[in-house]
């Protein structure tokens, strides 16, 4: 009998944490673009847990959540770091297609911006 | 419903095998869990295109897979809340099975562009900000409340939203409008209304607005973004094992 309740209840359980399973891992990234709009001194954390976030999720073969290559990217750029915001840049064109055209375009522009310099 | 019918399998499974007032409890128990579940479960499995009219919405005909959330139009009078709307939106709306542009990437590359205010961005023609970015629709968020009153007995905070998307073809594919309300209660009056007053002063007092409006700006994106009969229509991600 207490096996029998505690099945229904670990069934309940499993529905209902199978229900609340993001598509994604996250990591927090709303609380750290909060925090970083909230103080921009923020940034450098930010940067730092997204992209060792990244690292996790491609060790694990995971699929990194939509945008967050592309954010690491430009904060990256926003240090004055063009190398590895085209890198980012690059991680996220071939990781979602729908990124493509704008991450082509932004690639094309630091790109040449190196090259003038 | 199968989860549902799965339980109901053993909850008949169950009473067979017990007395009768222990199963009446025990289906009691199980039709509350049942109801609970199934109420759980259909606000995450039930398919949005079945509960909306019988011809094919414009935003089936959109189909968007990708969204470009643009900064936040302004009308209240805190200036930070623009920027703290813009951070809650990506998760629940990528959860939702769209690629969603990165929100800040898309804010500083528009500031580059001299697209300073959201004002400006959000009278752009939408054709060519969706061509702009490759984006197969807009999503306009104007904040039309974001406040706390303070009225006698407490702190009362009210956020007030109202979301649009747009195709890239510049046709309205959804809105919606949500407003959320957060008012402190205290629930035991001492019948002495000077002293309900310095109780309700210091509820007002410790119960500090600020965190408010975060929780209340989620409840209100997840209402309307997965909620209700106007809810967006799952995207080409959603359900997807990665």
């Amino acid at each position: 009998m207490l096996t029998k309740n505690l099945l229904l209840i670990s069934l309940a359980l499993l529905m209902v944490t199978g229900c609340s399973n993001r598509l994604y891992d996250w990591d927090g990234y709303n609380d750290h673009l909060y925090n970083y709009y909230k103080d921009p001194a923020t940034a450098d954390r930010f940067l730092e847990r997204m992209e060792t976030h990244l690292q996790r999720v491609e060790e694990r073969g995971g699929k990194p959540a939509p945008g967050l290559y592309a954010e690491v990217g430009t904060l990256y750029l926003q240090k004055g770091d063009q190398l590895q915001a085209i890198f980012f840049y690059q991680k996220e064109h071939d990781t979602w297609k729908e990124s493509q055209y704008f991450m082509t375009a932004l690639i094309k522009n630091l790109s040449q911006r190196a090259e003038d310099k | 419903m199968r989860n549902g019918n799965e339980i109901a399998g053993i909850q008949t499974y169950f009473l067979g095998r017990v007395s009768p007032l222990f199963s009446m409890l025990l289906s009691m128990t199980c039709l509350t869990l049942l109801s609970t579940l199934v109420f759980v479960e259909s606000g995450y499995a039930a398919n949005p295109s079945a509960e909306r009219s019988g011809t094919e919405s414009a935003f089936d005909q959109a189909a968007p897979s990708s969204v470009l959330i643009v900064p936040v139009v302004n009308h209240s009078l805190d200036v930070d809340a623009p920027n703290y709307m813009l951070s809650t939106l990506t998760i629940p709306l990528a959860e939702r099975g769209y690629y969603v542009f990165p929100v800040n990437t898309i804010k500083i590359v528009l500031e580059q562009e001299g697209f300073y205010e959201p004002d400006m961005v959000h009278s752009e023609d939408p054709v060519a900000l969706a061509a702009l970015f490759g984006a197969d629709a807009v999503l306009y968020v104007t904040i039309n409340r974001w406040d706390a009153q303070y009225i006698v007995f407490s702190t009362q905070v009210t956020v007030d939203f109202s979301y649009r998307m747009v195709s890239s073809a510049g046709q309205e594919i959804w809105t919606a409008n949500k407003t959320m309300q957060y008012t402190p209660q205290r629930n035991n009056s001492s019948g002495s209304p000077l002293a309900d007053f310095l109780a309700s002063a210091i509820v007002a007092a410790i119960d500090n607005a600020a965190p408010k409006y975060m929780s209340l700006t989620e409840e209100a994106n997840d209402a309307v973004f997965r909620g209700g009969y106007q809810k967006i229509p799952t995207g080409p991600y959603y359900g997807k094992k990665w």
